[in-house]
């Protein structure tokens, strides 16, 4: 079965500029932001804090826009007729991003090393929590890929989206400095958890078993908004539309 | 008594005010069964929901014994497709790498691939000589397609159209691979609008105006 791991490295290898273009992309973007938070000493917090941001843009919008690649390339009834099945192949495209996105927090960090002289302090150990947080962030995208299965056009709003829920999570400011009601909606994202532990923003341990339920909680919700999604689609017909 | 693989009881389908089947039943074993009719008569609207890709609006489809509302991973094992489109296949990989990728995800063992799939290219005619799949002609396409359909051995076969895109020879393997097929007592639902290609002693159906009626060869 991971052969749909090594399928979609394959065809990173093999489309090299957009490649090239997927792991060098994240520094350019980030270093303006770590640069300016130079003047207020959160240099590394900020880096860090984007690489996170990267990492659920990567799975959220990589799953989602993994649906409708796989609606425009006409693959997608290779999936849905096959024994792996969607959302085991949604879980396999989970296990390739966490590939991708560890290829892209090192070539990043390295990048800011080199060319900022902002480093990561312990970049491998940074790489394994990652890894950790990315289920809650998976879980997460289950939910987005039900509603890109429903709203075609909701895939559209991918960039837009990416720049609220980096916002929402505290990615540039400490999250703790918002107003109430906009907390609220900052704490459903799982970034947000992860963002805060690494800046040590709180003390409260709460945080992790309250991101631990809204993981469980988000996976539910996700796995039974995909299965109801699915057979939507079906008594639709329009699995070939995108 | 053994159920049959294949049971459409009572199935109907619209799209928008368009009815375009109409109450149909029918119970298939094995060999081959051919569905016919104009463009846009709903023969592919039909085979995708034999083969539990779409759903009816209303009667129910079983594939061994199992409704295919719920379609599960051990009905999907089973059969398998060509679609008239080939555009399910991967472009950017080679004849062989595509169909280890469809071996792997049916779950077929990378040493049982690493068997069957020379004898797949060799039965439909391809020579592997390391390009990607979209250097290949429609027909070439098309051949691979069909060694796709039988990468996992299935007891259902679903071809849509399988003979387009085929020049004289790749209809004659064709031809070959269903009879062989029907030999094996496998069940092969085609649908095709190209009647002097219809292989001997199928039965055939033909749709019109969303009705479906069996004739006599």
């Amino acid at each position: 079965m991971f052969w749909i791991v090594k399928k979609e490295l394959l065809m990173r290898l093999r489309y090299k500029m957009l490649t090239i273009n997927l792991y060098l992309y994240p520094f350019f973007l980030i270093a303006p932001y770590v640069l300016v938070s130079e003047y207020y000493q959160m240099e590394g917090n900020v880096l860090i804090n984007m690489i996170l941001w990267v990492w659920l843009c990567q799975l959220l919008f990589g799953i989602s826009d993994g649906i409708s690649e796989l609606r425009i390339e006409g693959t997608f009834m290779n999936i849905l007729m096959s024994p792996c099945g969607f959302i085991g192949y949604l879980f396999y495209k989970y296990f390739f991003h966490i590939i991708d996105c560890s290829i892209i927090t090192i070539v990043t960090a390295s990048l800011s090393a080199i060319f900022l002289d902002i480093r990561v302090a312990n970049l491998f150990l940074f790489l394994a929590a990652c890894i950790l947080f990315s289920i809650s962030l998976f879980s997460f995208s289950l939910l987005f890929a039900g509603l890109v299965l429903k709203y075609k056009k909701v895939r559209s709003l991918n960039y837009f989206l990416q720049q609220v829920f980096g916002f929402l999570s505290g990615y540039t400011n400490n999250v703790y400095r918002f107003p109430t009601y906009i907390r609220f909606f900052s704490f459903l994202i799982p970034l947000t958890y992860s963002i805060v532990f690494f800046n040590q923003t709180t003390t409260n341990n709460m945080i992790f078993i309250i991101l631990i339920a809204l993981t469980i909680i988000y996976f539910l919700l996700g796995i039974a908004f995909l299965k109801k999604e699915l057979h939507d689609l079906r008594k639709r017909g329009d699995v070939e539309q995108w | 008594m053994d159920q049959a693989r294949l049971i459409a009881d009572n199935i109907s389908k619209s799209f928008g005010k368009k009815e375009i089947i109409h109450h149909f039943s029918c119970s298939l074993n094995e060999g081959i069964h051919v569905f016919t009719g104009d463009n846009g008569c709903g023969k592919t609207s039909l085979l995708k929901m034999m083969m539990g890709l779409t759903l009816p609006d209303s009667g129910e489809i079983f594939l061994f014994g199992e409704n295919t509302k719920i379609f599960s991973k051990h009905t999907k094992e089973k059969i398998n497709f060509v679609s008239a489109s080939d555009r399910t296949l991967y472009y950017k990989l080679t004849a062989t790498e595509n169909l280890k990728y469809i071996g792997h995800i049916y779950g077929i063992k990378k040493k049982d691939c690493d068997c069957i799939i020379p004898q797949l290219l060799e039965m439909v005619g391809i020579q592997e000589e390391g390009k990607y799949v979209e250097t290949f002609s429609t027909g070439m396409k098309k051949r691979l397609m069909i060694a796709k359909s039988l990468i996992n051995d299935p007891e259902i076969l679903f071809y849509d159209e399988v003979f387009s895109g085929l020049d004289a020879d790749g209809c004659q393997m064709a031809l070959n691979v269903l009879e062989r097929l029907k030999k094996q007592g496998k069940l092969i639902i085609l649908v095709t609008h190209q009647a002097d290609l219809i292989p001997e002693n199928s039965t055939i159906y033909q749709l019109k105006d969303g009705k479906i009626y069996v004739l006599d060869r």
